[in-house]
C-alpha cells in the first residue's frame, strides 16, 4: 500500500477515535444556567401550553427552563437510569412512587422552606401536604392533582328513573338497568357501568382500589416499623364480590382496558357509568360536543352502606433533585422558578395544560379565583368542584392513614389489584381464592 | 522487506479496527457483563453494593412454574410468528415478482405497513380489535360471521394469536421484500430451459424456484426468530402482557420486574437465560448450516 494511502487511513482512523472523546457530553457551566424540568404530561397541547409558560418565566426572568417530557411507562427506568448516571434533571413532576425511588437512592432535597413560604400565599390541600411529608420535611411541592369521581350520564339515569347512586346497591341496579340493546340486533350498545378487570396500564387496578376505599379495605400498613400486607380481609373479598357482579355489565373490552380505551368508550357513547376523570369534558367541548360533555355529571363513588367515602387520586409533586444543589446559582434559579409559578395567573394557566383534568392542589382565594376565571374552567365548575372535594377525600396504595411504605412504588407497579379481578371474571377463580393469592404476591413484593 | 510491510500492514490493520473493537465492547460486551454481575446479587433499583448471593437467582428461577410459561409462551410466539410470516412472505414476493400494471404501487402499499413506525400501527391495531367499537367486530358482526363480540385481546385463548396476527402483518413484508431479491437474482436461462423441457408451473415452482430463493429465505428466516425471542413493542403496546399473563414472554417478563417491581437482579438473570437460549439456537442453527454446505461442496 504506498505511503500517502496509509498515512491518510491512519488519520481517519484517529479523528474517528477523536470524535468519540469530543462529542461526550459536556458540562454546563455556571454561567449559562439551564434548567430541566421532567413530567410526563406528553400530549402535544399540554407540551405546547409547558412551552409558552415556560417562555413567558424566561421574558420575565431571563432564566430558562426546558421541559423533557417522558411517557409514564418509561419514568420509573428514566429515572433509574438518571440516578445511576448522575444526571437528574433539576426538577421533577412525581408522583408518590417515583418520589419513594428517589428517596431510596437519597437523590432528593428537602424543600420545607420554600413550601412553607409558597403555602402561606397559596393554602396547600391538607392530603396533598400529608402524602409528601416525611420526618417532619417536606419533599415536594405540591402541584396539582388528578382525581377519579364517578362519572354518570345524568340524561340516560333520568330517562330511567334512577337516582345518581350513593351505595353500591344503587350502583349495580343502575348498572343492570342501563345496560341495553337499543336497536334489537342481540348486541348491546350501551353498558351500565365501565368496571375494567385490566392489568393494561394501570387503570384496572386504580378504580378497583377506588371501591376498595369505600369499604375500608387496604393493602398494606406498618407494624413496628415494617410493612405488613393486610389485603386479605373481609372487606377485601366483600368489594371484590360486588366488582365480579359489577363486570356482568361492563363492555367486552375490559379485560385489556387502558386509560385511552376507557375512553374511547365514554366518548363513543358505550357506557352510562364509569369511575374516570372528567378531563375528558374538556376534549368533548374543544371537538365541538358540548352538549354530549354536558349530559355527563360527577359524584363520588358509590359505597357499601356502612362504608366510607374513598377515592383513588394523586397528586404531583415538584421534587427537587440534588443536582439543584451543585450551585448556588443552580438553587436560587430553581426557588425563583417555583415562586414564580404559583403566583395565581401562571398556576392557573398551568392547570390549562389539562383543563378540568387538573385539579388545583390550593385554597387560596386569590388562587382559586384566577383559576375559575378561565372560561372553560368555569363552564365546567361542577366537575371541578366534585374533584377537588374527591382529592380531599382519596389515598394511594402504601400512604393510607399516614404510613409511607417502602415498597409503595413497588406494591402499585404490580397492578395486582387488577390482576385479581382479572383471575375471578376470566379464570373463574373463587373471590377467596383470587384475594389469597394477591395476598401472596404482595408479601412477595414486600419481602425482596 | 516483506517483512517490514507485514509487521506495519498487522499495525496498521490494529489502528484501523480499534474504534469499532472499542464501540463494541462498549454497547455489546460491558453490558452483557453488567448484566451478568447484577444477576449474581440482589439488586433492586440501582442501590449501591447489592448483596452478593451467587447463583440463587438462576436457582429460584430456573425451574419456577413461572419462568417455564413464560418460555413456553416465547417459544410459541416464536413459532406462530416463523410459521406465518414465512410462506405469506414468500408469496408476496412471488407476487410482487410478477410484472403487472400498478405492481410499483403495490410494492409500495405493502412496505408501509413496515415503514410505519410500530408504536403508530400497533395502536391503530389496538383500535381497530376493540370488541365494542372496533371496526373488525362490525365487519365481522354485520357480515353475519359472528354473532357476539369477539374478544381479541382481553380473551386469553386467542389474545396471543390476535398479536400473532398483527406482527405477522408487520413484518411479512420484509420477508417479501427479502425473497424478492432473491426471486430477481435467478438466472432467466433456468426458466427458458424448463419452458423448452415443457415443465409446468408447480414443477418450475418447486424445481427452479424454489431452491434457488430457500438460502435467502432461511437466513431471513433466522434473523426473524432472534428477533422474534426478543421482540418486545407489538405485545407491550397491544396487552402489556396480559391478560393473565397469557401473553407475558420473556422480554415482557423482564420489563415487568425490572420496571415495576424494580427487581433488577431477577431481570438481569432473566436476561442472561434469554441471551443463552438465543446463543444456543445460534450455534445450533450455525452448525447445521455449515453441515449442509460442506455436504454441499462434497
Amino acid at each position: 500500500m504506498k505511503k500517502s494511502k496509509k498515512l491518510i487511513l491512519l488519520a481517519l482512523s484517529v479523528a474517528v477515535a477523536l470524535s468519540l472523546v469530543f462529542t461526550w457530553p459536556a458540562k454546563v457551566s455556571a454561567e449559562d444556567i439551564v434548567l430541566t424540568l421532567w413530567h410526563w404530561e406528553t400530549p402535544p397541547h399540554r407540551v405546547e401550553k409547558l412551552d409558552e409558560i415556560l417562555a413567558k418565566f424566561r421574558e420575565e426572568t431571563g432564566i430558562e427552563v426546558r421541559q423533557n417530557p417522558i411517557s409514564f411507562p418509561e419514568l420509573n427506568s428514566k429515572i433509574l437510569a438518571a440516578i445511576a448516571a448522575n444526571r437528574l434533571p433539576e426538577m421533577i413532576w412525581v408522583n408518590p412512587p417515583q418520589l419513594m425511588i428517589l428517596r431510596k437512592h437519597n437523590s432528593l432535597v428537602p424543600v420545607t422552606d420554600i413550601f412553607k413560604r409558597i403555602d402561606a400565599e397559596v393554602q396547600f390541600l391538607n392530603p396533598s401536604i400529608e402524602l409528601y411529608r416525611f420526618d417532619q420535611e417536606q419533599l415536594t411541592i405540591p402541584v396539582y392533582g388528578i382525581s377519579w369521581p364517578l362519572e354518570y350520564r345524568a340524561d340516560l339515569y333520568e330517562e330511567n328513573g334512577l337516582e345518581p347512586p350513593v351505595y353500591w346497591t344503587d350502583l349495580l341496579e343502575a348498572a343492570k338497568k342501563l345496560t341495553k340493546d337499543l336497536d334489537g340486533d342481540g348486541r348491546i350498545d350501551i353498558y351500565g357501568m365501565m368496571m375494567p378487570y385490566s392489568i393494561k396500564g394501570n387503570y384496572g387496578s386504580q378504580a378497583v382500589w377506588g371501591f376498595l376505599r369505600t369499604n375500608r379495605a387496604n393493602v398494606v400498613e406498618m407494624e413496628n416499623g415494617k410493612e405488613k400486607i393486610v389485603f386479605n380481609s373481609t372487606q377485601t373479598i366483600e368489594t371484590y364480590k360486588f366488582l365480579k357482579e359489577l363486570t356482568k355489565y361492563t363492555s367486552p373490552g375490559s379485560g385489556n382496558m387502558d386509560w385511552g380505551m376507557g375512553e374511547l368508550q365514554i366518548r363513543t357513547g358505550k357506557v352510562a357509568t364509569a369511575v374516570y376523570t372528567a378531563g375528558f369534558l374538556s376534549t368533548l367541548y374543544r371537538k365541538g360536543l358540548e352538549e354530549m360533555a354536558r349530559k355527563w355529571k360527577q359524584k363520588f363513588i358509590p359505597r357499601p352502606k356502612d362504608g366510607r367515602i374513598g377515592h383513588t387520586a394523586y397528586t404531583r409533586g415538584l421534587v427537587f433533585t440534588t443536582t439543584v444543589i451543585s450551585s448556588k446559582e443552580r438553587e436560587a434559579a430553581v426557588k425563583t422558578f417555583v415562586r414564580w409559578l404559583y403566583k395565581p395567573e401562571n398556576y392557573a394557566e398551568m392547570m390549562m395544560m389539562e383543563p378540568v383534568l387538573f385539579v388545583p392542589v390550593v385554597n387560596g382565594k386569590s388562587m382559586m379565583d384566577a383559576f375559575f376565571a378561565k372560561p372553560l374552567i368555569g363552564k365546567f365548575r361542577g366537575a371541578m368542584e366534585v374533584q377537588i372535594d374527591v382529592l380531599n377525600n382519596s389515598s394511594v396504595i402504601g400512604f393510607v392513614n399516614g404510613i409511607k411504605a417502602p415498597h409503595a412504588a413497588e406494591l402499585e407497579g404490580s397492578f395486582t389489584l387488577g390482576a385479581v379481578l382479572q383471575k375471578i371474571v376470566l379464570q373463574g377463580w373463587s373471590v377467596e381464592r383470587a384475594v389469597e393469592w394477591g395476598q401472596k404476591r404482595y408479601e412477595e413484593i414486600i419481602k425482596e | 522487506m516483506k517483512k517490514n510491510i507485514a509487521e506495519n500492514e498487522s499495525v496498521l490493520g490494529w489502528i484501523l479496527s480499534t474504534p469499532s473493537v472499542v464501540w463494541i465492547l462498549l454497547i455489546i460486551v460491558y453490558p452483557v457483563i453488567l448484566t451478568l454481575w447484577i444477576s449474581l446479587h440482589q439488586q433492586k433499583m440501582v442501590e449501591v453494593n447489592p448483596p452478593f448471593i451467587g447463583l440463587k437467582n438462576y436457582i429460584d428461577l430456573l425451574p419456577s412454574a413461572k419462568f417455564l410459561f413464560e418460555l413456553k409462551l416465547t417459544v410459541i410466539w416464536t413459532f406462530l410468528n416463523i410459521v406465518l410470516i414465512t410462506p405469506v412472505g414468500v408469496l408476496l414476493g412471488l407476487l410482487l415478482n410478477r410484472q403487472f400494471k400498478g405492481v410499483g404501487i403495490l410494492r409500495t402499499w405493502i412496505l408501509l405497513s413496515w415503514i410505519i413506525p410500530i408504536v403508530a400501527t400497533t395502536l391503530i391495531w389496538q383500535w381497530m380489535l376493540e370488541p365494542a367499537v372496533g371496526i373488525i367486530n362490525f365487519l365481522l358482526y354485520e357480515t353475519g360471521i359472528t354473532r357476539s363480540y369477539v374478544n381479541f385481546l382481553g380473551d386469553p385463548s386467542i389474545s396471543m394469536l390476535s398479536i400473532v396476527v398483527v406482527n405477522v402483518w408487520r413484518w411479512s413484508p420484509f420477508m417479501g421484500i427479502m425473497t424478492l431479491a432473491a426471486l430477481q437474482n435467478v438466472p432467466k436461462e433456468f426458466y427458458d430451459a424448463a419452458r423448452v423441457d415443457g415443465a409446468n408451473a408447480w414443477q418450475t415452482f418447486w424445481h427452479i424456484t424454489l431452491p434457488q430463493i430457500i438460502p435467502t429465505v432461511s437466513v431471513t428466516s433466522f434473523i426473524l426468530i432472534i428477533w422474534l425471542f426478543n421482540m418486545f413493542p407489538p405485545i407491550w403496546l397491544l396487552t402489556e402482557g396480559g391478560p393473565i399473563e397469557s401473553t407475558t414472554t420473556l422480554p415482557i417478563a423482564i420489563y415487568k420486574e425490572a420496571f415495576r417491581l424494580f427487581r433488577m437482579g431477577k431481570a438481569a438473570t432473566y436476561s442472561i437465560i434469554l441471551l443463552i437460549v438465543v446463543s444456543a439456537f445460534v450455534a445450533g442453527y450455525m452448525m447445521l448450516f455449515v453441515k449442509s454446505r460442506e455436504e454441499v461442496v462434497k
